[in-house]
């Protein structure tokens, strides 16, 4: 187990520093003047040259990543450009709402995920099930932004239940006062996660029931239900459950889409708005946040993974 | 040197292959899954193709006064935020919706193709080493990715493409590793081994042919989803730059007007999710389609 921990560790540090570096050259060497890129085409070569003097542009390009990066270890991350502030204090607001929205996604994800997966697998071929396959595949191929705007469109212009805009004053959120503004959003990124996770739990759930040790169960006398709740169940959830750890990597990246489109003030949003006014230090600083805590997040769930099927070694 | 064989002495040295998994595509006409994706496609492919006859305004004729209108009798789809008609720019923009995703998929494949079979065939360090780093880039979230990207090389079609095929090669060369791993150790490619045959003959007359069927289902989904990128980079304001009447881009301009209007942005929308549809719908079709002829 500990060796399982630290190999993990070892894993889990060199794909940060990988990723970093990527992060690194990506935003820093392959514009070949980043001066240009913050400042534009209209600066003058005096505020470019100050700019890459203030910023240590000049400087040789592993120094540069050695200042950077462990200025970042250390909860440094820099001025932004565009805002002329730090930026560690709103990364970190940024992400405290982008964590309470990937959190209330999961809460919908997982009951209803599952719960239809297996409603669809125990009726295989029947009207519940092509019911829900034919939703799965609608919430597979519809892109998240259609699958808001969709939403936008049903609940805020027709039937006016539901506010389109997740805009918090002051960008701290609190949810006796915004826990409205979640709802739209978070049931936007469960829908387009639902469809997926409800096949897969569809598929283990069929497979589970045609195995042999199910049909001794049933074959003893056991009440169908007892059959599913204690000895399908356990098995049959393994595989989905998997699936959904691996997509926290997309519920803490990648919810940009989704928050641009609510407005609501996540890490996402930050990250979009650098990337369209070009402040480099704060494209790199959101960027490697989210890295570092999708790489965290997955160890978590391993673990938790390994602690729920017994028949993963670790080793 | 290759590792010497262990096989029976009588051995054959001429085996016949296994018969390739091929798409026929006049059997598309058996599976109305498949049928009805391909006419979603079509339809797009003959939008784009005729569409600069058929439009009724130009992308950038704006009406004064017509500004966020709902579908009428004069503007079928409903106007812009500049009074432009949307019916229009939603079929001139089809032009590159159906022309970038299948390039940046086609570069990807191209890619991702080349890093599976060098190192699914040649196994060993080379393998380990490309595999990791391929593990590690799927762990950046993709659509982080294509921001970075485009904003260190800016927002063109040619850099669209690019971005898209970067952060879609890992999984295609992760696919076709795993294609290689099953067959380099079947009997045909053990007998082309022992014919003497060299390395890019195996790779390129054995193996890839054999693993052709999965890896061109698996690009069909992939242009469903690089359609699906490119519209976000356009929503997100970084795909292609103005006056490219841009599917993304109209959604997220719609989106100020979207109480008063929702059409202006559920259209351009739709249109993206249609394709994503049409994709998905052909692949699995495909994919019946191959089972059934096992």
């Amino acid at each position: 187990m500990l060796r399982f921990i630290l190999r993990r560790l070892g894993t889990m540090l060199l794909t940060m520093l990988v990723l970093s570096i990527l992060i690194f050259v990506i935003s820093e060497v392959v514009p070949t003047d980043p001066a240009l890129k913050i400042l534009g085409r209209e600066s003058t070569p005096q505020a470019r040259a100050a700019l890459s003097e203030k910023m240590g542009f000049n400087r040789p390009l592993p120094e540069r990543y050695w200042n950077w990066i462990t200025h970042f270890v250390r909860g440094d991350f820099g001025e932004s450009y565009r805002l002329g502030a730090p930026i560690q204090p709103l990364v970190a607001r940024r992400l405290t709402n982008s964590l309470f929205l990937a959190a209330s996604a999961l809460l919908i994800i997982i009951p209803v995920s599952l719960l239809l997966g297996v409603v669809a697998g125990l009726n295989e071929g029947r009207w519940p099930d092509r019911v829900i396959s034919i939703g799965s595949l609608l919430s597979i191929s519809l892109p998240d932004f259609v699958m808001g705007v969709l939403l936008i469109t049903i609940f805020s212009w027709w039937l006016k239940v539901l506010p389109a805009d997740s805009s918090l004053r002051g960008d701290n959120i609190d949810l006796a006062l915004h826990g409205r503004k979640l709802i739209l959003p978070a049931a936007t990124a469960a829908l387009v996660l639902i469809g997926y996770i409800a096949r897969v739990t569809r598929v283990s759930m069929i497979e589970v029931m045609a195995s042999p040790y199910i049909r001794t169960a049933v074959l003893k006398g056991l009440p169908r239900r007892t059959v599913i709740v204690r000895h399908a169940l356990r098995n049959a959830l393994i595989a989905p459950i998997a699936i959904i750890t691996t997509q926290i990597n997309w519920l803490i990246g990648g919810l940009i889409v989704i928050e641009q489109l609510f407005n609501y003030p996540g890490l996402g949003s930050l990250f979009a708005r650098a990337a369209l006014e070009n402040d480099l230090p704060m494209i790199e600083a959101s960027a490697m946040t989210a890295i570092v805590l999708i790489v965290l997040s997955q160890l978590i769930a391993d673990l938790l993974y390994s602690a729920l099927n017994p028949r993963v070694r670790l080793s | 040197m290759e590792k010497p064989l262990h096989q029976p002495a009588n051995f054959p040295l001429t085996v016949i292959r296994p018969r390739r998994v091929r798409i026929r595509w006049r059997r598309v006409f058996r599976s109305p899954t498949a049928l009805i994706g391909a006419a979603i496609l079509l339809f797009w492919v003959v939008m784009a193709l005729v569409g600069p006859a058929i439009v009724p305004y130009g992308i950038n004729d704006s009406e004064a006064g017509a500004v966020w209108k709902p579908p009428s009798d004069k503007h079928i789809l409903g106007t812009d935020g500049l009074g432009r008609d949307l019916f229009s720019r939603l079929v001139i923009g089809a032009g590159q919706m159906v022309t970038l995703p299948p390039l940046a998929v086609g570069l990807a494949v191209l890619l991702g193709t080349s890093v599976g079979l060098l190192a699914g065939y040649r196994g060993g360090w080379f393998d380990e080493i490309v595999m990791r780093l391929m593990d590690v880039l799927m762990a950046f979230p993709v659509v982080m990715l294509y921001l970075i990207i485009i904003v260190a090389i800016g927002a063109s079609a040619v850099n669209v493409v690019v971005a898209v095929a970067v952060a879609t090669t890992p999984a295609i060369s992760r696919l076709v590793r795993g294609l290689v791993l099953d067959l380099r150790n079947r009997e045909f490619v053990a007998a082309a081994r022992m014919r003497g045959e060299s390395t890019a003959y195996i790779l390129f007359q054995e193996i890839l042919p054999n693993a052709a069927g999965p890896i061109l289902v698996d690009g069909l989904v992939r242009i469903g989803y690089a359609t699906f990128s490119i519209g976000a980079l356009g929503f997100l304001g970084l795909g292609l730059p103005p006056p490219n009447p841009d599917w993304g881009r109209m959604a997220s301009e719609a989106r100020q007007a979207i109480i008063l209007t929702p059409t202006a942005a559920l259209f351009p929308s739709l249109a993206i999710a249609s394709i994503v549809v049409g994709c998905n719908l052909l692949a699995d079709g495909l994919r019946e389609l191959a089972r059934s002829e096992e």
